[in-house]
Formats: structure tokens, sequence, C-alpha cells
């Protein structure tokens, strides 16, 4: 046991307590998601997508890539991007629902 | 005078009933055909499952009275779902170079739907301009291009003001 082992136990077990599963490219893991705004939408002006943002376990995802398929309840969302990430995980930005727009 | 929307309504028939262009639509993505609106509600366009999706638009309208012309400009947007992991021969980058290649191949055969059903070549009007301008602002699995198309009428002296 070190500090960094008890840090990174505690970190995913708070984690677990936060997160929900999902399946990520087929595979159950734990995410915590964050319910975005609409891809360009303001009033007036429809968007185009629905976004939310996840962060994920790096153990889970070591590397997560543009296209990969994250099953939240029966809805797929697609990674867009990944927005950031850290020692233990990665925050991405995932869409939904995505619709065509001419502007 | 030349009237925009006859030609834009003839421009979404030419489209919706070209042949090559439903055929690709069904063998590329299982689609029965393509769909094509004109100047459709943007709070009602479908679903990026109803694609391959076709939007016509009135772009432009100029009068020059000086000139005595009237130019017109269409923005025909084309949406596709997917289609972007096509492997191309001998190419490693396979995402952005597919999907250019899809959208190229839509982008021939609008182009060439509208010169079949001859909505531009009975003396009407001239083609000023065709191009082709990648539209960014979707989210995958969506892709689309924009095809402008400008077109010129010129008043010849004594046929009346343009403007009129």
């Amino acid at each position: 046991m070190s500090i960094i082992t008890d840090h990174t136990a505690a970190f995913e077990a708070a984690f677990a307590d936060l997160a929900e599963t999902v399946t990520y490219n087929g595979d159950s893991v734990l995410g915590s998601i964050s319910y975005g705004s609409e891809a360009g939408g303001v009033p007036g002006v429809r968007g185009n997508a629905t976004l939310a943002e996840i962060d994920i376990l790096k153990s889970d995802v070591p590397d997560p890539a543009y296209k990969d398929t994250v099953v939240i309840g029966t809805t797929t969302w697609i990674v867009q991007t990944v927005l950031s990430g850290d020692e233990w995980g990665w925050r991405l930005l995932i869409s939904s629902n995505e619709r065509p727009t001419r502007r | 005078m030349m009237d925009l929307w006859t030609l834009q309504d003839e421009i979404v028939t030419a489209i919706a009933a070209d042949a090559a262009l439903n055929t690709w639509c069904a063998t590329t993505y299982g689609a029965d055909g393509v769909t094509v609106e004109a100047m459709p509600d943007d709070f009602d366009l479908p679903p990026a499952a109803s694609c391959p999706y076709v939007v016509v638009d009135i772009e432009d309208d100029e009068r020059d009275r000086e000139l005595r012309e009237i130019r017109a400009g269409y923005a025909i947007l084309c949406f596709l779902a997917g289609g972007d992991d096509r492997v191309l021969p001998g190419q490693a980058n396979v995402t952005q170079r597919a999907e250019h290649y899809r959208l190229g191949e839509i982008s021939q055969l609008v182009f060439s739907a509208v010169d079949a059903a001859g909505v531009f070549s009975d003396g009407r009007v001239t083609v000023v301009r065709r191009q082709r301008s990648f539209h960014t602002d979707v989210l995958y699995p969506l892709m689309a291009v924009e095809l402008l198309i400008t077109l010129q009428r010129t008043m010849t002296i004594g046929d009346g003001d343009p403007l009129a």
C-alpha cells in the first residue's frame, strides 16, 4: 500500500458511487454523465445534435477514439472528441440524435 | 421573367426523379431513394436515418438594372449519414478521404441529375458557375456537402426592364 494506491482506490470507489453502468464499444464500464445542450441550438435555431460529456476510467477505456459508441440506457451516443484527461480517466464529448441542419 | 421558384421546383423534381442517383442511394445506403425538399422548415428537418437527404434553397437573387441582367443562386445541400469508413485502395487515412469520396459521388450525381433533366439548357438561363464546398457544421455520422449553382439571364435591349 502506498499513498498513491490509497488515493486511487478512494477515487475509484467515489467514482463508482457517482457513475452508472454504460456500454462502451460493447463492454460494460462505469461512466459519469453530464447532459448538455443541443449543438448549435440557440433560440430560434434548432441544434443539430444532443450533446453530453461523460467521464470514464482509463482502466476501463485506455484509448478512447472518435466514433466509439456509448450506449446509455437505450440510446446510442457517439464519441466526437476527447475533451480532457488525467491519470485516472477521460472526459469525452458525446452526441446523439444527430440531425441535418442548414446553418 | 425568370421565375426562381419554378426553377427551384424543377431542380427538386430533377434530383428526386434521377434514376442513377436513386440507384446509388439504394446500393450505397440501402435507402428507398433520395429525399429531396425545397426550403424546408428548419425545425422540421428529418432525422439522420432519412439520409441521403437533399435540400434546395434559393441562395441569392440579384438584379442589376445597369448590366440588364438577373443573377440567381441555388444552394443544394446534400446530407449523408455514415459511409465514411470505406477503405480506399492504398490509403491509410481512411476516414476523411472516404468522406470526401462519398460526398464527391453524390455531388456528381446531383449535378448530373439537374443537367440530364435539362433544367438549365432550354435557353431560359445560363449557368455562370458551379462550385462545391464542404459544409462542416454537422457531427458524425452526418456528412454534408454544399453545391452552389449561379445562373444568369441577360436581358436583350428592348426586352423590357429586368426589374419591372
